[in-house]
């Protein structure tokens, strides 16, 4: 896995759409394996909650049978996290202010979960 | 118009000006969504633009929530038209000073747009250039050959010992110094401090002048990616474990396994809880359904 790649590829996110304030992303398990992160944010604590909701969420669509997680989203009056689920085995976390546009933001990450993915796999 | 605007998007509110002309002549009623960075959405009735948002700038809630004004007891029906027109200006300034692709109309029927008095399109654009061009005569633009702070672009980071200098000063100065750490843009701080996005970007083009911040670069400043040498193991057994499962979609079960008592630490109380307290759920379970094969 390169880390340059997957460190420029968060930072990106989080330049092009106005609203992230965060990302980070983990494996399925919780441990953090890259953070693009303020200050004010606890990283490993922040991968840790995402692997717990994200498999909830994984457990509710199965249970519930409505097909395959696409993502997981929590709002709160400040703004909102998303959880994507990176292939089968990692995560990526999304922290946005009241602005972000999260309509927006699912249509646009498709590729970009891809993209997260095929670093992530890269034997090199 | 500066080199760095022109490179990021030249002429946007040229073409929100020609874009707003066209559905001012159709007497258009109904949303206009504008594709760009950071774009927006625009309310029309009858040609008149009545509301604008936008993710680059700050909307009414927002601005009443974290400006604290919401709270104290609300605002009068007048501040609140008068906050309500504010935000729609700073809306277009924000569309306007980044980057604009495309717009599309879509109409709605008059009874359903929402009430309220229209802006004229041509006051709208004519104000918003009056904007952009006093951004770029400000003391901190001029000195600089990208000129303003380009609000949703470029993060500020504040230089050591700014804060002390401005701590006397009351205001947006002090706080964008409090908020500009490297990672925030001026549009970033004014979301957190709920004031518009044009003030905010004058201010931090002023600190900007005096040399108290700095705008940083796009891709100037990461933290620190997590630990890579755990990672790599860690990913690569995650993959052995994908790659030996049948194929078929992601199920449920799949999930690592948390057991309750595993790490030790709670051994005791989980042999005195875990057997009540699973006949709890598998009942309870069973009483909605959820263990009903098929």
């Amino acid at each position: 896995m390169d880390q340059k790649k997957l460190a420029d590829e968060m930072r990106q996110i989080r330049e092009e759409l106005a609203g992230i304030t965060d990302t980070a992303v983990a494996a399925v398990d919780g441990l953090l394996i890259a953070a693009d992160t303020g200050r004010r944010i606890d990283s490993e604590g922040l991968a840790a909650l995402a692997a717990a909701g994200l498999g909830l969420a994984q457990r509710t669509v199965a249970a519930t049978e409505r097909g395959e997680l696409r993502r997981m989203v929590t709002y709160g009056s400040q703004g909102c996290a998303a959880v994507y689920p990176v292939g089968e085995i990692a995560l990526l976390v999304v922290l946005g202010d009241e602005g972000l546009d999260v309509d927006l933001l699912h249509e646009e990450f498709p590729p970009i979960l891809d993209r997260i993915a095929a670093i992530l796999t890269d034997e090199a | 118009m500066t080199a760095a605007h022109d490179a990021y998007g030249p002429g946007a509110l040229d073409a929100l000006a020609r874009a707003l002309g066209t559905y001012e002549r159709d007497r258009l009623t109904g949303t206009v969504r504008v594709s760009g960075r950071p774009g927006g959405v625009l309310g029309l009735r009858r040609g008149l633009v009545l509301s604008a948002r936008s993710p680059g700038a700050p909307d009414l809630e927002t601005r009443l929530l974290r400006s604290g004004r919401g709270t104290q007891g609300g605002i009068g029906a007048a501040e609140l038209r008068m906050l309500h027109m504010r935000v729609l200006y700073d809306a277009v300034f924000a569309m306007a000073v980044g980057q604009v692709t495309g717009c599309a109309a879509e109409r709605v029927r008059a009874a359903s747009a929402p009430p309220g008095p229209g802006h004229f399109p041509s006051a709208l654009v004519r104000e918003t250039a009056r904007r952009l061009a006093a951004l770029e005569r400000l003391p901190g633009a001029l000195e600089r050959l990208p000129g303003a702070v380009a609000p949703c672009r470029e993060p500020l980071l504040a230089v050591p010992m700014a804060a002390g200098s401005e701590a006397s000063r009351p205001g947006a100065g002090r706080e964008i110094l409090a908020l500009a750490d490297g990672r925030r843009t001026a549009r970033d701080i004014a979301f957190r401090t709920g004031r518009g996005l044009y003030t905010t970007t004058v201010e931090a083009t002023l600190l900007l002048g005096r040399g108290l911040i700095i705008a940083v670069p796009p891709g100037g400043i990461t933290s620190g990616p997590g630990p890579a040498d755990l990672a790599e193991p860690l990913l690569r057994r995650l993959r052995d474990r994908a790659g030996a499962r049948p194929p078929g979609p992601a199920a449920a079960g799949d999930l690592p396994r948390r057991v309750p008592g595993a790490s030790g630490r709670t051994r005791k109380l989980a042999e005195e809880n875990s057997a009540a307290g699973r006949q709890g759920i598998y009942r309870r379970a069973g009483r909605i359904g959820l263990d009903d094969p098929g």
